[in-house]
């Protein structure tokens, strides 16, 4: 053995070499270089961009979102008119855009999990009939539905005056749902003196059936004794508000649309453009949450299961407590991102005329103003805000699920 | 019993299998288990049959109800007389629209039709990497091809005045029929990689010459490469490091003073008025002024990095292949045009505002995804980077892209990208909309390759390190490949999303199938009115290439989950 | 599957200690070398000199740090304190520096970490070939030669994924003497081999030994450490904490800790 020998010093001269092959100054050597590749390629586009405005005698202004608008909205969810500005007009269309969107995640959801759960059936008829359903959806644009399903609502559909007459062309649905090409007419709740009593009486119904189930489960854990949840709880929910109903007089009636002229009147319309957009988006994108839903079930190995029924327990608790946690787990993030998938389709909107964000401030707003860049850029920066919150929404639920491993 | 567990055994003769008992086999047994196991299953099936029935006769009378041939919806509705039937006669009256859009000039329809049928053989022998199962590919493809052509044939002889020749149909199919049996997939591949410029020439015209010549200069951009990179001796390659060197740091140096000055320039026109222009101004001023500061140094430093290169010809020879490619990217135009004079080999030329229909779909979807998962792979790398900067860029860009809806790019490639290119540009709404669908699909692919690159065990990485294995080879060679073949599938599943999504052009006003219907076709007089028959076709295109991939991808996906791993 | 051609080792196959040569020459020399994860000290005041031509099995309970040490040596983990040497060459942080150790250090995996893409005998051409810049032709001479040596010359047109555990594991050895390594590192060879396969595994690396390979092998095998080691390491919490020839490691360890350790796996 040769004498433990004192090893050289690590730290040595410095050469220019080093900012290349040592690892400590390497990374910061070509992060250098990239940021004044990054500062030079803004400067070009921002200069190019300079240059093209002041040719087209241009500049970058927001100034056009306090005009006024000079354009109507048929979907408004606030007063809206022609004589606003801009601004509120793309406020609508922002509220519109969540309004489908949102009407949309809860129509696909349903339709998806029915759809997932019985392309699993062991029913082959209803599952080939789920899986044809899930196939035609995917594999043909959402542009051809949207455009096909509002064609079924609007130039399919009869005209208001096909309900008039003795012997009508068209009839409604029930006596209170009218299908017309100008939209669906549908009756509407109107909140008489009083009705406060019986929404109130409601949410008091809601607070006793979550008090009910937690009661239940007390008695369960501390006693051994298994109580009844599913009938009571809709009892508790429904039952004191419809008996309020009636012990105020019925404080809450609805409106049905009627025929007058040649239009209908009274109730409350959702336009066909809505409608087509709704449906098409619902199910469109319910056809992916099926395949999402299944894999979900799929993915939770049968092991899972049996194991479970070893234990003893019965088919339907199995599900409860043993599988849908796990299944979710697994579906609930790509759920989310066909939320987002819904939030930004709708901005195809602007081909069925129904006045969304894209409609209003990236379609008659732009070609107005002419405003472009700065009516994309704040297009873009909604879109991005909500798809951004949604990423952030999954992420809280994605670090709150995560399996406890070591 | 108790004393069984004492007694030995030992058998004396396996027992033979026997058939399952009577109720347990045929096709009684494969209703009740399958159709009505229970009474609530019972019922679906009979909800499902009646639903089945509701949408199936109307469907089947509209169908069989349809009429072929008609001038217009007034002559289709004279002849139905009221009964339920499909309008035919617009698909057979605009076949040629819907499918070329309607401004290509019909003589060259071929070239298209072509241009799709080499597509299909061009990517069977990526799609398939066993050869006997490209060759199999192959056969049912030319099969397919024969008898579409045939069938083609006789429905134009039925409805068309002027039937369409069916040679290069039936030339096709014989010759991917021949490629079935003769060509080895290594020489497919080949063509496969040459197919992009085949495609140009027959879809664009021109001169034959022109895309020759490019692949010309990328062949020989990547001889330099190697060249430089081994096969030259230390000492020249020191004196190639040394000029390239040089140009480079000259070059670079001037093009970052530019850019320095034009964020002076920048800062001057955006002026001091307002909050926002003076934040803008002062910024843009600081920049400049660290660009004058590192120009110089910067410039200096990559031209030492590539002399400095020589030794081991990394970087040298990125460097001299990259500076061969600029300069020989001048002479493309007039080499092309000079060997055109000579030997005249060309086509018609047809601009790209002159395609649409189902062929944009197809050219937006096949240019955008082959441009996309390149960029997609840098994307994907880059996210992974350790550099705070790099990965930055990366994620902002990808998750930028992820967060807007498509049809946003679109406008911006619409009525936003021609400001930020150089004045007087001549990008015309086709290439804008190709890059905006580009980086679109890239962000998506990105991720796509991210997960694969994820589900790689760190022990790849490291064992290519403790190979020696630098970060390009061990990208190239060990992570890239296994990550890619894990990402097919998904890529695959972007690829569906994205061809789908070419619809949305129609929405600035492109011409593509779903342009065509809502446009040229629908305002006429003639077929106002028609609904159905054209959009029912449009979802049957789609549905017939969509779901064939998809197919695809879960073949794939299947084989993946079975292969050797 | 398991050559039966080898004759399991026995005690008259021992190969002593003293028999192989062990040169004065230093392969590895770590000085005062400290490193942490975060907060986590996971190495502490490591000070270890290897000569050529030994064996060294490094032992310890899991979590204490001997894999992270023999990672350290060929750099792909990071020290923060201290220094290492590896065939006179000073671990830096220079590129350069890591290479040249790299492709004189060669190390094999608890989980092999062959390329699954590859077959055998790419597997173990691919570093001479870019690495060392050998022809083709000789890299895959090479390749077969050592192939033979760990006796799975037939398998060379696989890939990985059709070979067991242990032949996988062999090969992983032969890819790595392709770059005719000085030194061999092992981090955990036979923990994730089925017991049959144990064996062939420990034989190949019984035979490098004779052969005068510089080793240095985390393992529990102490089967293995008591034929071929000359010296075992005991380490804990991120210390040495004893190291001694085999036979007085074995029979009389001085450090409670190394008592525990040696009650726990060789009690039953």
């Amino acid at each position: 053995m040769t004498t433990l020998v004192d090893p050289p010093s690590v730290t040595s001269t410095f050469r220019i070499g080093q900012l290349l092959s040592d690892t400590r100054y390497r990374s910061y050597t070509f992060q250098f270089i990239a940021l004044i590749a990054i500062i030079a390629f803004l400067a070009f586009i921002g200069g190019n961009l300079a240059r093209n405005l002041a040719d087209a005698g241009l500049n970058i202004s927001y100034a056009f979102l306090g005009q006024q608008a000079g354009y109507d909205i048929s979907q408004r969810p606030i007063a809206y008119t022609s004589t606003d500005t801009h601004g509120r007009a793309a406020i609508v269309g922002l509220m519109n855009t969540l309004i489908v969107a949102f009407l949309g995640c809860v129509l696909a959801t349903i339709l998806g999990v029915i759809a997932g759960v019985l392309r699993l059936s062991k029913n082959w008829l209803v599952a080939k009939l789920m899986s044809f359903y899930v196939e035609i959806f995917r594999n043909v644009p959402v542009l051809i539905w949207i455009l096909i399903i509002f064609f079924i609502f609007t130039a399919a559909m009869p005209a208001p005056r096909d309900f008039r007459g003795d012997d009508p062309a068209a009839s409604m649905l029930f006596g209170a749902f009218a299908f017309t090409n100008r939209g669906v007419f549908f009756p509407w709740p109107i909140w008489g003196p009083g009705s406060w009593v019986v929404v109130l009486t409601f949410f008091a119904s809601i607070a006793g059936m979550i008090g009910y189930r937690r009661y239940a489960k007390m008695k369960l854990f501390q006693e051994g004794v298994m109580l009844p949840t599913f009938w009571p709880s809709i009892a508790i929910l429904f039952l004191p508000a419809i008996l309020m109903q009636i012990v105020m007089g019925s404080p809450i009636t609805l409106e049905y649309p009627e025929l007058r002229g040649f239009n209908f009147q009274g109730g409350n319309v959702a336009l066909g453009s809505l409608l087509g957009l709704w449906l098409a988006l619902s199910i469109y994108t319910g056809a992916f949450i099926a395949e999402n839903v299944r894999a979900g079930i799929l993915a939770i190995s049968k092991g899972q299961t049996e194991a479970a029924a070893a234990l003893g327990l019965r088919p339907n608790r199995i599900m409860s407590l043993v599988v849908l946690p796990q299944a979710l787990r697994v579906i609930i993030p790509p759920l989310i991102s066909q939320y987002l998938n819904i939030t930004k389709n709708s901005s195809l909107a602007i081909a069925v005329g129904y006045m969304d964000l894209t409609g209003t401030l990236g379609g008659i707003t732009l070609l107005q103003t002419g405003r472009a860049i700065e009516a994309v850029l704040l297009l873009m920066l909604f879109y991005l805000i909500v798809s951004l919150s949604i990423s952030l929404v999954m992420n809280i639920y994605n670090n709150s699920v995560k399996l406890k491993e070591r | 019993m108790s004393t069984s567990h004492t007694e030995a055994f030992v058998q004396k003769a396996p027992i033979p299998p026997s058939e399952p008992p009577a109720t347990e086999r045929g096709f009684v047994k494969w209703l009740r288990e399958n159709l009505f196991s229970s009474w609530f299953n019972s019922i679906l099936t009979l909800l499902a049959i009646y639903c089945i029935y509701l949408v199936a006769v109307p469907a089947a009378t509209w169908f069989g109800n349809g009429v072929w041939y008609a001038e217009s919806i007034r002559d289709c509705r004279d002849i139905l007389q009221g009964q339920l039937g499909g309008c035919f006669a617009v698909l057979v009256d605009r076949w040629d629209h819907l499918l070329f859009g309607f401004n290509y000039p019909p003589e060259d329809y071929w070239r298209p039709t072509l241009a799709a049928i080499l597509l299909v053989a061009a990517a069977l022998p990526i799609m398939f990497t066993n050869p006997g199962m490209m060759q199999r590919a192959f056969f049912y493809a030319a099969g397919g091809l024969a008898v579409f052509t045939l069938a083609a044939w006789g429905l134009d002889a039925l409805f068309d005045e002027q039937p369409f020749n069916p040679l290069m149909g039936f030339v096709m199919a014989i010759v991917l029929g021949g490629v079935s049996i003769f060509v080895p997939r290594k020489f497919l591949l080949i063509y496969s990689g040459l197919y992009p410029f085949i495609a140009y020439f027959l879809l664009w015209g021109g001169s034959l010459w022109l895309p020759l010549t490019v692949l010309a200069v990328i062949l020989a951009t990547a001889g330099v490469f190697v060249l430089v990179s081994g096969k030259i001796d230390l000492e020249v390659r020191r004196i190639v490091a040394g000029v390239v060197g040089v140009i480079a740091a000259i070059g670079l140096g001037y093009l970052l003073w530019q850019g320095a000055w034009e964020l002076i320039y920048i800062a001057d026109s955006v002026g001091t008025d307002g909050v926002v222009n003076s934040i803008t101004f002062v910024v843009c001023w600081l920049l400049s002024v660290f660009m004058f500061l590192f120009f110089l140094p910067m410039a200096g430093f990559v031209g030492y990095a590539i002399f400095n290169s020589a030794e081991d010809g990394g970087l040298v020879s990125v460097a001299s292949a990259l500076m061969f490619l600029i300069a020989a990217t001048y002479g493309i135009a007039p080499a092309a045009e000079f060997l055109n004079s000579i030997i005249a080999i060309e086509l018609t030329e047809i601009a790209s505002r002159q395609m649409g229909g189902f062929m944009l779909n197809m050219i937006l979807g096949t240019v955008c995804v082959a441009l996309s998962i390149p960029l997609g792979i840098v994307l994907a790398l880059g996210r992974q980077s350790n550099m705070p900067l790099i990965k930055g860029v990366c994620v902002i860009f990808i998750e930028f892209v992820r967060g807007v809806p498509l049809i946003t790019l679109l406008f911006v490639a619409n009525v936003m990208l021609a400001y930020f290119l150089p004045p007087g540009n001549t990008f015309d709404l086709i290439l804008r909309v190709i890059i905006m669908i580009t980086m679109f699909s890239a962000a998506y692919i990105a991720e796509v390759i991210r997960g694969g690159l994820a589900a790689l065990p760190r022990g790849q990485y490291e064992a290519a390190d403790s190979l020696g294995l630098n970060y390009t080879q061990s990208m190239q060679l060990i992570i890239l490949p296994q990550a890619l073949k894990i990402s097919i599938p998904g890529i695959v599943n972007v690829a569906v999303g994205l061809f789908k999504d070419t619809t949305l052009v129609s929405v600035i006003s492109m011409f593509d199938t779903v342009g065509m219907i809502r446009g040229p076709i629908q305002q006429t007089t003639d077929w106002l009115g028609i609904y159905w028959e054209l959009f029912g076709f449009a979802a049957l295109l789609f549905f017939v290439v969509c779901y064939g991939i998809s197919q695809y991808s879960q073949w794939l996906e299947r084989q993946l989950a079975t292969d050797r791993r | 599957m398991t050559d039966t051609t080898i004759t399991p080792p026995s005690v008259d196959m021992h190969v002593n200690a003293s028999q192989m040569k062990i040169s004065d020459e230093i392969a590895i020399q770590i000085h005062a070398m400290n490193k942490w994860y975060g907060n986590f000290h996971v190495l502490r005041d490591i000070n270890l000199t290897v000569n050529r031509g030994e064996r060294i099995v490094i032992c310890g309970p899991s979590g204490s740090g001997k894999s992270t040490l023999i990672r350290c040596i060929n750099a792909l983990e990071e020290h923060q304190r201290g220094s290492i040497t590896v065939d006179g060459t000073l671990l830096s942080s220079d590129l350069k520096n890591i290479d040249k150790i790299r492709s004189e250090v060669g190390m094999c995996f608890q989980h092999f970490n062959l390329f699954p893409h590859l077959t055998i005998l790419e597997n173990c051409t691919l570093a001479p070939i870019y690495v060392r810049k050998t022809p083709k032709k000789d890299a895959e001479e090479t390749a077969m030669y050592f192939l033979e040596k760990v006796k799975i010359p037939e398998q060379a047109d696989k890939y990985p994924g059709q070979l067991s555990g242990g032949q996988q594991q062999r090969v992983a050895i032969a890819r790595s003497l392709c770059m005719r390594p000085r030194i061999m590192l092992f981090d955990e060879p036979t923990s994730a081999l089925d017991p049959e396969m144990i064996k062939e595994v420990l034989d190949t690396m019984i035979q490098l030994a004779e052969e005068g390979m510089t080793m240095l092998c985390v393992t529990h095998e102490m089967g293995f450490a008591r034929q071929v080691a000359n010296r075992v390491i005991f380490m804990d919490a991120g210390q040495i904490v004893e190291q001694n020839a085999p036979e007085p490691f074995f029979t009389n360890p001085q450090n409670d800790r190394t008592k525990l350790f040696l009650s726990q796996i060789l009690g039953h």
